[in-house]
């Protein structure tokens, strides 16, 4: 579990332009280097916002990262379908 | 010595200005409206030389790299919320000077007070801050006291410690050797969620823990609310609900005293809005 190297990469992109620029150009790059599991890598490149959520990424950083991988026409969509897929997970623990 | 002159405690809901400035109908947005006006004016009468803010930062200026329990903000001056969050959420900028003597006699003396406080010369302030100054101060001339609390990034300090570095926070001020005038204002949570199953979009997500708790802090039950605080109810609660623990500082700050005012309403489209005051008179 490195579940501060995730919640790290989500501050990064929610805050810095930059960062998000380069995330959104090549995430694998982006994140070469970084204190992942292969699994934390992959949901990460793949924005499987799910199984993110599952491993532990902290839910406030969560909402900040689903909302900067949309552009804002589809934003509210994807936000919906973020939560409703959190229906039977109820709450992981995102202590680092 | 110094003076506490005013204790409020308001939400920093960063979605709620622009509800209360929309033509949304519904009735309670205007009561809100009147509450924080009246809330405004409150503070205005209590003629603060300084307000010290307790509130949250949502992991914008501090992080799990370097995490503090409790900081206080000793630089000049400050500003926010960060550009992100103004990008984001549309959130009014605000600025304040800071008065940094009694920033500096909070960090020196609360080691005596029983509490080390950790100090930053370099932050900005985020909607926690800019949020509740921007509904009771918006001529942002009065310098100010950042207090950052832990609510986000687990292990929290428990409930207990929230109170009773609030009664350190009120025997600092009273100890204060100036004849200020010292204004509290702290913003936190009722029920909320952000990020997890339950909707953030369309009220409360407990409404029973935010009538049990307002009515507990109504009858300055101290002894119910910390029972009630531990991580795990407040998570039940929802999951960002951790920041009631700014209001149980709060309740150290005034001792345990009954406030003077408190409102709890329930808008349509977003979580509890509230008001706890202790105006001067309520801490004797």
């Amino acid at each position: 579990m490195s579940r501060y190297a995730m919640d790290k990469v989500f501050r990064e992109v929610i805050t810095s332009n930059a960062a998000r620029e380069a995330f959104a150009a090549n995430a694998e790059s982006y994140l070469a280097g970084r204190d992942l599991t292969p699994d934390e890598r992959q949901a990460l490149i793949t924005r499987d916002f799910t199984t993110l959520y599952k491993m532990g990424a902290h839910p406030f950083l969560m909402v900040g990262f689903v909302a900067t991988q949309s552009p804002p026409a589809e934003r509210g969509k994807a936000m919906a379908a973020y939560q409703q897929s959190l229906a039977e997970l109820g709450y992981p623990d995102y202590s680092t | 010595m110094a003076e506490l002159v005013e204790i409020i405690g308001i939400t920093h809901n960063p979605f709620l200005p622009d509800m209360l400035a929309s033509d949304d109908p519904d009735p309670v947005l205007r009561e809100i409206a009147a509450d924080y006006a009246l809330m405004r004016r409150r503070l205005a009468d209590a003629k603060p030389d300084v307000i010290v803010v307790i509130a949250s930062d949502h992991l914008n200026q501090w992080f799990m790299d370097n995490m503090p329990a409790f900081l206080v903000g000793k630089a000049p001056q400050t500003e926010g919320p960060f550009p992100h969050e103004q990008r984001n959420f549309g959130i009014a900028p605000y600025k304040a000077k800071i008065d940094t003597n009694l920033a500096k006699w909070f960090v020196a003396e609360g080691f005596n007070e029983g509490v080390d406080f950790a100090f930053s010369d370099e932050f900005l302030i985020d909607h926690a801050f800019t949020v509740p100054l921007n509904f009771v101060r918006p001529e942002q001339d009065l310098p100010i006291v950042p207090i950052w609390t832990n609510v986000m990034a687990p292990p929290l300090p428990p409930a207990d410690r929230f109170y009773t570095v609030g009664q350190a926070l009120a025997r600092l001020i009273e100890r204060w050797p100036t004849n200020q005038r010292v204004a509290v204002l702290t913003s936190g949570h009722l029920a909320v969620e952000v990020g997890g199953p339950k909707p953030y979009t369309s009220g409360s997500t407990d409404e029973d823990f935010d009538r049990s708790m307002m009515a507990f802090i109504e009858a300055g039950d101290v002894q119910s609310v910390l029972r009630d605080s531990t991580f795990e109810r407040l998570l039940q609660a929802g999951n960002v609900t951790p920041g009631f623990l700014n209001y149980v500082m709060l309740l150290g700050v005034a001792e345990g005293h009954k406030p003077s005012a408190i409102q709890l309403r329930f808008p349509r489209a977003t979580t509890a809005v509230y008001y706890i005051e202790w105006a001067a008179g309520a801490l004797a």
